[in-house]
């Protein structure tokens, strides 16, 4: 059992509200997705997840508090690193580390844990083959620096789970990703969720739907982004309360047409200030 | 308008340049022989070869740049690693700025008193290594800061997110990657030390006998052109010739610098 909870979570960037009383708590095993617009903060509650976004940046204020298995993440008894070993987490814009792809997947492995280098290497291209990065390249000596962005993001999708973490947090990860290697990732993610907790920020609402077993949707308000919906993702999909929500669904799932998309680009540029609620009510009013 | 003075200008520069070069390679070659680098200085320096002036300018400067470099990278690493906006941090930034700044003669005055006299190294190799590497240091710890903080700071972020220490991620991965520009402030240091002699004068002498121990005193290169210049009648000559082989080691120090920063000083 893997419980992640999120108490009333508020953060500002330099008085700048970003998130807002976010409050909810997920059970793992399981995959939870986040979605919401562009800019609203997904990415920075991952971040406040693995607690990048504390000591080192002076410019953060906290209140609230994230707990995992009851602990909070923010405790100074835990390092940074200690956290990150059970809390992976892998960024929207990953970075290759020096070397090779091999080494990539290996250095986190040597340094972070006691296993035999035989042991270490069996995993990584365990984790290598899963997201199948081994069979694309000609050797895995290959530089990390040299891969495409796709390659990227699947050698950094097996360099997090090749760690084990109980809880992992993923950042858009079909990002640049062709329809076989998102469904490749798919199943990459199922793999991973059937013993963990995987937190899934994504603008794809189809994938989500398949794969999550609860779905939250952050929008922006006037203090900073909220959690508008949350729950089980039947629940979330089939009956939305709040209408962006519904909206942002039915646009995803290809339910709307073209001339809709455009509309609700244009809305995104605006900033959160503006009331989206109002507006997003007259366009689902229209036939 | 501009664009004429532009024009004259590089062509007066190139001018001079070539000029200097020319003017130092045909009197510098009149003292040069078969077996220069490999004599000692005979009549005071005034004729023979600079073997024993190498031998202490290789002595002085590799020690001296490996004594600051000793210092001068923890330092750098400290202050990449921990500097905040705090009061302690600003005076570090005010007292690098000072130590980068100060005359050398400044320098050659400081640990001729301190290290010389009041240390009692006497004029010794040993004096002018100290000396020497008290001014490099600041140089140092300056470049190697600059060299640190050019380093993505993504890459820190993302071996945190790994679960890596940060003196982990330091040694692994973020000193690598600052490598070649650590190793060209290193070079750069040295072709200071080799060009310097105001820090070394008063410091590690003017001797031009082969050293047996650091307590000797030893002239480098800048030092034995500055001595002949100055002091040894009719030095002249002999002073061009030292001075266009310190010239030749300066030039190929400059290409090892370009050399380790890829590309080279000039964005095309
Ligand atoms: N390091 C930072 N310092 C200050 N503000 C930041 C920082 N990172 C993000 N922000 C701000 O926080 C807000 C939310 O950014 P975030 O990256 O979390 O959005 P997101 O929901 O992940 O968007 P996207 O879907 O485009 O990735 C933005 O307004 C952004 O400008
Ligand atoms: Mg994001």
């Amino acid at each position: 059992m893997i419980q992640l909870e999120y108490q009333n979570l508020s953060l500002k960037s330099d008085n700048v509200a970003i998130l807002d009383q976010i409050n909810f708590e997920i059970d793992g095993p399981g995959v939870f997705a986040l979605l919401g617009p562009s800019g609203t903060g997904k990415s920075t509650l991952l971040r406040a997840t693995q607690r990048m976004i504390e000591s080192d940046d002076t410019h953060w204020q906290r209140s609230g508090d994230i707990l995992l298995n009851g602990k909070s993440v923010f405790a100074s008894s835990l390092g940074r690193h200690q956290l990150a070993r059970q809390i992976g987490y892998i960024p929207q814009r990953p970075r290759m580390l020096h070397g090779s792809v091999l080494a990539n997947v290996e250095f986190a492995l040597k340094h972070t844990t006691r296993l035999s280098a035989e042991e270490i290497r069996t995993k990584a291209l365990a984790a290598l083959a899963e997201v199948d990065v081994t069979s694309e390249l000609p050797t895995l000596d290959k530089a990390a620096s040299e891969l495409s962005g796709g390659q990227a993001q699947r050698v950094a999708i097996a360099r997090a789970i090749a760690l084990n973490p109980s809880v992992l947090l993923m950042d858009e990860p079909s990002t640049g990703l062709d329809p076989f290697k998102v469904q490749l990732l798919e199943q990459v993610i199922r793999n991973t969720a059937r013993l963990r907790l995987v937190v899934l920020v994504t603008h794809d609402v189809v994938l989500a739907r398949r794969l999550a077993k609860w779905v939250g949707f952050i929008l922006p308000g006037e203090n900073g982004s909220r959690l508008v919906e949350f729950g089980a993702t039947e629940q979330v999909f089939d009956r939305p309360q709040d209408p962006v929500v519904k909206e942002f669904i039915a646009l995803g799932s290809g339910l709307l047409g073209d001339t809709d998309n455009l509309d609700i680009a244009a809305r995104e540029m605006k900033t959160p200030e503006q009331d989206t609620r109002a507006d997003a009510d007259l366009i689902l009013a229209l036939p | 308008m501009i664009k004429t003075i532009g024009q004259i200008s590089v062509w007066l520069l190139i001018g001079l340049v070539v000029w200097m070069g020319v003017d130092m390679a045909v009197r510098g070659a009149s003292g040069f022989h078969f077996g220069y680098l490999f004599e000692a200085p005979a009549d005071m320096g005034r004729s023979g070869g600079i073997a024993t002036i190498l031998v202490s300018t290789a002595l002085i400067v590799t020690l001296a740049v490996v004594l600051a470099v000793l210092f001068s990278l923890p330092a750098a690493i400290i202050y990449t690693e921990f500097q905040r906006d705090t009061r302690f941090w600003r005076l570090m930034h005010i007292i690098l700025d000072i130590g980068v700044g100060a005359p050398r003669i400044v320098w050659g005055l400081f640990g001729g008193v301190l290290f010389v006299g009041y240390f009692n190294l006497g004029f010794s190799i040993l004096s002018g290594i100290i000396t020497l590497a008290c001014l490099l240091a600041p140089i140092l710890v300056t470049g190697f800061i600059v060299g640190l903080q050019a380093t993505d700071p993504a890459l820190r972020k993302q071996c945190v997110a790994l679960g890596l220490t940060r003196w982990s991620t330091l040694w692994n991965q973020v000193l690598p990657a600052a490598r070649p520009s650590l190793i060209a402030t290193a070079v750069l240091a040295t072709g200071r030390g080799c060009g310097d002699a105001a820090a070394l004068l008063f410091t590690a002498g003017v001797a031009t006998t082969l050293p047996t121990s650091l307590y000797d005193s030893g002239a480098t290169l800048a030092v034995f052109v500055f001595h002949l210049l100055t002091v040894i009648p009719g030095g002249q000559t002999a002073a061009y010739t030292a001075a266009a082989v310190l010239f030749v080691i300066m030039l190929a120090i400059q290409w090892m610098i370009t050399a380790a920063n890829g590309k080279g000083r000039f964005a095309h």
